[in-house]
């Protein structure tokens, strides 16, 4: 038996057990009636043989005995149904409307206003009648039930629970398996004796779960000072001023969240709003039609409009609507278009704006979409002056330019001086004379290729320079690139071998040349006296792979991916010697990344393998080199 | 080996020497040399060489402009120019050969293989 059913004894078994009692009395003076009555007749009553008795009262009189008793229940039953559902009904007056009535929901929610909540709710709840009522709390933050409002005691408002509340286990029980409990009398109360609740001179209880949906964040308790079972009636409007008390506090605590987050969303605003006054780059808000909605004061001042005056115009026509010579730019062409229409984030530092004077700005802008509902509403476009990067690039453009004449000049007097006398011209040096002069003369056309490759480089890098592409054999460049390379592997004692299959791509041979060039003479380099370079292709659905195979001492892995740096070269090789400029891999990858492909290294333990993979196109030739 | 006779034209008296002392000792060549565009003008005109080195920067009239006033001339418009420029910037390159440079080679050169290059870019059998 739960500790629910046993605190509540029921009413009917009271009205049967009464009937029965009734029903047996009534029986024994029938009885003593009949037997009378027999024994005025002359016949002998049964009295003396009690088993000839019992057989007589057990076939004759019990049938008859308990459908009277089964009438009297029917009728005790009925009497009970009625009395609860009209008199019950009847005695929920107009003041327990009236209680319910106040737990209603007050328009300004604060904290006080939901104590106001909270002691509209105690209160109503004694309009069961209940001699006083409070309501328990479970405050997160403690951990603890908490005595959150009560008509008993104003002082322990907010104290630990424990303090009026009739007991720990019975709110826990509620909260628990969220279910009410009532205790007509806390002297055979199942949660044991509760000196708090005596000692406030309290008799009976009745607590109802606070429910937030499915979680009971609490009890309501209300609380007799004579022993009470709060009737199916009283629980229910009980519940009621429960579930009031829930929706009113959840109300509460939603405006109180919502109030939180706007202001929030105020601070952030102030903070973006400052962020936008305050930073030098050109920020706009445009509507879906590509019209200023918002100008930040930095794109005011760089387009030398007022914010009134862009607002509601159209971005593309008022500052974007001619191309740098000054040739109309249709709006069609412009490329935030694509923000508009696809989403996709725009950035160009290509172009130009169009300053109020008339006068281009160099601008690098962007543009990013603005979503509602999955579709685009409008862009931020945001940019700024770029006219000083631009002058800089210029600047070292123009450097470049002058370093590699200034460079090459006195460097093609040295070498030209060197390679003169170490040809011989003038007769014959001595022996060590001869070999200082092949040294300069060595690092002399060593200097000449690092000038010549850092500005390959940089050229390349500022894409400066364009790929002479036409369609040629990719193994034809191989074959070349090998037979360039022959008096130098030669003089190594290094073998070179071919392993190509013709495949005709669109490639700058000269460039592809160079490459191949470079990776067969690093090869030379690091191979061993005897060795053999393989240069072998190897061709997929999507790409032509071009791998230098050598039997050198191989790479540390560490290195791998740093060997494309610039003026990267593994350690311990003797760079004046190899002359090297390091930055062979560099210009390499750059090559091979401007064709679109790509280019690794690999080496295990002993060899090194570095691959080229192009792409290319589906339909090409294959065959036997 | 054929004696031939060329102009070089560049400011810098340095790279002057070096490239006669290439072509005159390797190629066997007669040089005549120029420091500005202006003088190569009134050399070539005067001594009609077979061909003529020029420098691509120069102060004052640079080699583009000394290649057009050699075009110009009708005493000067039939020789061969060649240039040997610093600048390899493939731009600069273009420009050279549409103004009707017949090759150009880089600097520095090497002063031992000058005469065979110059030879073989003009279609000289040596």
């Amino acid at each position: 038996m739960s500790r629910r059913q046993a605190s509540r004894p029921p009413p009917l078994r009271q009205y049967l057990l009464a009937n029965a009692i009734l029903g047996v009395i009534a029986y024994v003076a029938i009885r003593a009636i009949y037997d009378a009555e027999l024994e005025r007749a002359g016949r002998i009553p049964l009295r003396d043989d009690p088993l000839e008795w019992l057989m007589e009262t057990v076939t004759i009189h019990l049938p008859g005995l308990l459908v009277w008793l089964a009438a009297l229940g029917t009728a005790a039953w009925s009497l009970h149904r009625i009395q609860n559902n009209v008199a019950g009904r009847l005695a929920l007056d107009a003041g327990r409307q009236a209680a319910l009535a106040r737990v209603a929901l007050t328009a300004d929610l604060t904290d006080d206003a939901q104590r106001d909540i909270l002691d509209r709710s105690v209160e109503a709840a004694t309009g069961l009648p209940a001699d006083g009522a409070s309501i328990v709390l479970w405050d997160a933050r403690r951990g603890e039930f908490l005595l959150s409002a009560s008509t008993v005691t104003a002082q322990a408002r907010g104290g630990p629970a424990h303090r009026a509340r009739p007991d720990d286990g019975a709110t826990r029980w509620i909260v628990d398996h969220r279910e009410p409990i009532v205790v007509a009398d806390v002297a055979r109360d199942p949660f044991g004796p509760n000196a708090m609740l005596t000692d406030d001179g309290f008799r009976a209880y009745a607590g109802v779960p606070v429910l937030f949906g499915d979680e009971a964040i609490g009890v309501l308790y209300a609380l007799h000072r004579r022993p009470t079972a709060i009737d199916e009636q009283g629980l229910a409007f009980l519940r009621e001023i429960a579930r009031r008390t829930a929706v009113a506090i959840s109300r509460d605590r939603l405006l109180a969240d919502l109030r939180a987050a706007n202001r929030q969303l105020e601070e952030l605003g102030g903070r973006l709003g400052s962020i936008l006054r305050s930073t030098s780059e050109g920020v706009c808000g445009l509507d879906h039609a590509g019209r200023f909605t918002f100008v930040n004061p930095a794109a005011a001042r760089l387009l030398g409009f007022s914010e009134q005056e862009l607002i509601g115009r159209h971005a593309h026509s008022t500052v974007h609507g001619r191309r740098r010579d000054g040739s109309p730019y249709p709006a069609a062409d412009c490329p935030m278009r694509t923000t508009f229409e696809t989403g996709e984030h725009v950035v160009r530092d290509d172009e130009v704006l169009w300053h109020k004077d008339g006068r281009p700005i160099e601008v690098e802008w962007s543009a990013t979409a603005i979503f509602d509902a999955g579709a685009v509403a409008g862009a931020v476009l945001s940019f700024r002056d770029i006219a000083e990067r631009k002058a800089v690039e210029r600047m070292k453009d123009e450097f470049v330019s002058v370093a590699s004449h200034e460079l090459r000049t006195p460097l093609t007097s040295i070498r030209g001086a060197l390679g003169l006398i170490a040809g011989g011209v003038f007769g014959t040096l001595p022996a060590e004379a001869d070999e200082l002069v092949r040294t300069a003369l060595r690092n002399a056309e060593r200097l000449g290729r690092l000038v010549n490759d850092l500005l390959d480089l940089d050229r390349m890098r500022s894409g400066a320079t364009e790929l002479q592409r036409q369609e040629v054999d990719i193994a034809g460049i191989a074959r070349q690139a090998v037979e360039v390379m022959r008096p130098m592997a030669d003089a190594a004692g290094v073998g070179l071998e071919l392993e190509m299959t013709s495949c005709v791509l669109p490639l700058d041979a000269d460039r592809m040349l160079q490459t191949l060039t470079n990776l067969v003479s690093n090869a030379i380099k690091f191979s061993p006296a005897g060795g053999t370079i393989t240069i072998r292709s190897e061709r997929s659905e999507s790409e032509v792979r071009v791998s230098v195979i050598d039997q050198g001492r191989g790479i540390p892995a560490e290195q791998l991916g740093l060997i494309f740096e610039r003026f990267h070269q593994v350690r311990a090789a003797d760079s004046s010697r190899s002359g090297g400029t390091g930055l062979g891999l560099a210009i390499s990858r750059e090559i091979v990344a401007q064709h679109g492909g790509r280019i690794w290294a690999e080496s295990e333990g002993r060899g090194s393998t570095f691959t080229i993979a192009l792409p290319c196109p589906a339909a090409t030739n294959g065959g036997a080199a | 080996m054929n004696r031939h006779r060329v102009l070089i034209v560049d400011d810098e008296s340095d790279i002057r020497s070096i490239a006669r002392l290439a072509l005159e000792r390797v190629g066997g060549w007669q040089v005549f040399t120029a420091a500005s565009g202006l003088e190569g003008v009134e050399i070539a005109v005067r001594e009609q060489p077979e061909a003529i080195l020029l420098d691509g920067a120069m102060p004052g009239m640079d080699g583009l402009a000394t290649l057009r006033e050699l075009r110009e001339r009708e005493e000067t418009r039939h020789i061969p120019v060649v240039f040997i420029t610093a600048s390899v910037q493939a731009a600069q390159q273009r420009v050279f050969r549409s103004a009707g440079a017949r090759a150009i080679l880089a600097k520095p050169f090497d002063p031992m293989t000058l005469a065979a290059e110059v030879a073989a870019a003009l279609g000289w059998k040596e």
